[in-house]
């Protein structure tokens, strides 16, 4: 480990950052280029919905599949920008920020996703093709003939991943326009918000707005063909902005070999290794999120659809390799980068703390340890006890690498803060803390963000960008900088759009026209779903808003972290893999074990997740599902994975169990699948 | 081209999509997952956090391997569109 002054001495020789560390650009510098950017952006793609819906045909399998003709460029990006979502560049590069290296690793994932278009969207676009499929829904009730179990539950596992993902598309919106303070000064809309908007959530929640609406209104405008169009303006700018956003780092810190360094000199030990900054990400957690994650967020059905609607066979293989290569060096190669920049330029402040039962009233620290959010490398803070808590607490904080140990010269004057015989034991016991290593478990220093970082871990891409490469690169750097936030809004919208527009498609054929009103006519299902689209994104909205809110931040922190959110949701969407895997390859499935298989599944999911910790305590704790709850977390805690995993152990044994005594689907359509895996299928 | 020869190639596809599958297998074991703990150590290599190499070692291995599918695997007559 390299001596504190020494790592400063470092980071002070940085060719730019010495010169541009004390006139960082304040956000208002870009002025209202982000604005004008954000502007024309929207507009353009308001008119490639209209353009959609000018090529048009009447029609469900147009407007939902954009007439199953989507040629190999547009399939491409489709279904990058589709997987991206706001998770690539405000989730992402939090995670990185928050947790360090290892969360790089997590990249790796994107090329098993590019392997599952091939291998399982050949194979659902040769039977969609075939048999006509428009959702996921319809291949599934379809080939285990079931019309009502499996096709509701098909749906249910559509609607879970999809309206977190787009609450969190949503949420990304009002971050990014509160991070710019887009609407700070449009009061005008105060007296309209029923309570909701205040002076400090202002931006954030006509942001969020405008993001769902125009997004809605494209949808609903041209379907399928204005969602790949705009995918395709939004899919290039996510593609130029990840890896802008990566080389920016390299030339910030004087090229890539000052940049390894600034990294490897200026990070703490926990956030070069495993676990990570919070001591969560054991391997086993990493390595079964890359598999489960991308398989899953490969079947959800936004992605399924796009495999119908590809012109060929031919075009998804062109599209995975694309996938594989290019996103995964967007990652890697780029955004990743930007977490563990920030690292460098704005800290982390970690807090060590130790009890002190029966502890003094009063003590009084020393001067050099009062509070410090400057230049100071540490701070201690004593909180003496209070009727409510027997025990006073006291705390030694430090940023980034430096000032973990405290010296014998630090401790000395502490001890001498008080006669107190429980203060010198605290004061004892907290010094040998700070002197072990971040692996020894139960000294792992608790941490936040940098008090910069006004946003938390997931604006560190916004807080860099915005601050530094204006100083940078001059008024070039400024566009880019604007061009970079808007591709943060193209990221959410292209991802809520591809969602929102699946989930319609889902509620009207497996839903609406399988149940309520099969006599429907297709014109009319299409207005359905468009309905459909405007309720849910109107209650995914609403829901942003409302836990967005200072009260219920603080109880149920909902919108928390960005990458968490999407993480769950995939994990529910990962529980149609053992279904598809069987459909697409196997075929000795039953409906009923398949039908009990995914209900388990999805209850396991749920289970593991922190929803159910969240219900638990929103019912104020009762001994049933605490319990549990506690069972749960001790398993967690002994073998940390995805909540997919817990879902899966429950979903494939119970699914090939059931499957060995219960009615197979029909012989004619199992062999009608296998005659078509194996067929040679051109475009229509 | 004669019936032998076909099926030698497609044999010998067969055998190299094997190949490339264990591969594959093996850089995601390696990458993120039970392989990562060879490497996890706070030391740097050329510059750079010595994890983060490893994670790019892999992430060349992965994208290797499937542009390679690509080019010599993923194309059974099975699936070449007309």
């Amino acid at each position: 480990m390299q001596a504190p002054d020494l790592l400063i001495d470092t980071v002070s020789r940085l060719p730019l950052l010495a010169q541009q560390g004390e006139m960082e650009a304040s956000l208002k510098e870009l002025g209202n280029l982000p604005i004008y950017v954000l502007g024309g952006y929207l507009v353009l793609l308001l008119l490639l919905g209209l353009l959609g819906w000018a090529k048009s045909k009447t029609g469900e399998e147009d407007y939902y599949l954009a007439g199953r003709g989507q040629g190999w460029i547009v399939s491409s990006v489709t279904i990058m920008a589709t997987f991206f979502s706001s998770y690539a560049l405000l989730g992402a590069p939090g995670m990185v920020y928050r947790e360090g290296v290892m969360f790089a690793l997590f990249s790796l994932n994107v090329p098993v996703a590019g392997v599952c278009v091939y291998l399982l969207g050949s194979r659902i676009w040769k039977v969609g093709r075939r048999f006509g499929y428009v959702t996921p829904g319809d291949m599934v009730a379809d080939y285990y003939g079931s019309r009502v179990a499996l096709k509701v539950l098909v749906a249910l596992t559509s609607l879970f991943y999809v309206l977190p993902y787009v609450i969190m598309q949503i949420n990304a919106g009002g971050i990014v326009a509160k991070e710019l303070a887009l609407f700070d000064t449009w009061t005008v809309l105060d007296s309209w918000g029923l309570g909701l908007i205040d002076a400090e959530r202002r931006s954030f929640v006509i942001g969020s707005i405008v993001l769902a609406a125009i997004t809605m209104i494209y949808i609903m405008v041209g379907g399928m063909r204005s969602v790949a169009w705009t995918d395709l303006v939004q899919g290039a700018m996510l593609i130029a902005g990840m890896l802008i956003a990566g080389f920016a780092m390299f030339h910030l810190f004087g090229g890539v070999g000052g940049f390894g360094r600034a990294v490897s000199e200026g990070l703490p030990d926990s956030s070069l290794t495993l676990p990570g900054t919070t001591g969560e990400w054991q391997w086993t957690l990493l390595f079964t999120v890359c598999v489960l994650g991308s398989s899953g967020s490969m079947v959800q059905p936004a992605q399924w659809m796009r495999f119908y609607s590809a012109k060929s066979v031919q075009t998804l293989k062109r599209g995975a390799v694309i996938f594989a290569a290019v996103l995964t060096t967007c990652f890697i190669l780029g955004v990743m980068l930007i977490g563990l920049a920030g690292q460098v330029l704005y800290p982390l402040t970690y807090t060590l703390s130790q009890p002190i039962p029966d502890g003094p009233a009063d003590v009084a620290l020393p001067d050099e340890f009062g509070a410090v959010e400057g230049q100071a490398k540490y701070r201690v803070e004593y909180r003496p006890p209070t009727d409510a808590t027997a025990n006073g607490l006291v705390s030694w904080s430090w940023k980034g690498r430096e000032g973990r140990a405290m010296s014998i010269e630090d401790k000395a004057a502490l001890l001498s803060a008080s006669d107190d015989p429980a203060w010198r034991t605290a004061v004892e016991a907290l010094h040998a803390k700070t002197l072990a290593s971040n692996e020894d478990e139960g000294t792992r220093a608790a941490f936040t963000a940098h008090p910069d970082v006004v946003g938390g871990p997931d604006s560190i891409l916004v807080k860099i960008i915005t601050t530094r490469l204006k100083v940078l690169w001059g008024a070039i750097g400024a566009v880019i900088a604007s061009l970079i936030i808007v591709a943060i809004m193209a990221a959410a919208m292209s991802t809520a759009d591809s969602n929102l527009h699946a989930l319609s498609a889902v509620a009207t054929r497996d839903i609406y026209d399988s149940f309520l009103r099969p006599q429907a006519s297709e014109r009319e299902r299409v207005w359905v779903g468009r309905s459909i689209i405007v309720a849910a994104t109107v209650m995914a909205l609403f829901v942003v808003i409302v836990a967005s809110q200072p009260e219920m931040r603080a109880r149920y922190n909902i919108l928390g972290m960005i990458a968490m959110m999407g993480l769950l949701a995939i994990g529910f969407s990962a529980q149609l893999l053992p279904i598809v895997i069987d459909m697409c390859f196997l075929q000795r499935g039953s409906r009923v074990g398949a039908a009990v298989g995914l209900a388990a599944g999805l209850l396991g999911t749920f289970f593991f997740s922190t929803l159910f910790k969240m219900l638990v305590e929103g019912l104020g704790n009762p001994a049933g599902p605490k319990a549990l709850l506690e069972h749960i977390n001790t398993i967690k805690t002994a073998l940390p994975m995805h909540e997919s995993v817990w879902g899966l152990a429950l979903n494939i044994p119970l699914f090939c169990w059931i499957s060995l005594f219960t009615q197979k689907p029909a012989v004619e359509k199992v062999r009608e699948y296998r005659e078509t895996f194996a067929s040679k299928i051109g475009p229509a | 081209m004669s019936e032998p020869s076909k099926a030698a190639r497609r044999r010998r596809r067969r055998v190299l999509g094997w190949v490339l599958a264990a591969l594959f297998v093996t850089a995601l074991v390696m990458g993120p997952g039970p392989g990562v703990l060879l490497v996890n150590e706070p030391r740097s290599f050329l510059n750079f956090p010595l994890v983060y190499m490893w994670g790019l070692l892999w992430y060349a291995v992965e994208v290797l391997v499937v542009i390679a599918a690509y080019l010599f695997v993923w194309r059974d007559g099975e699936d070449e569109a007309a």
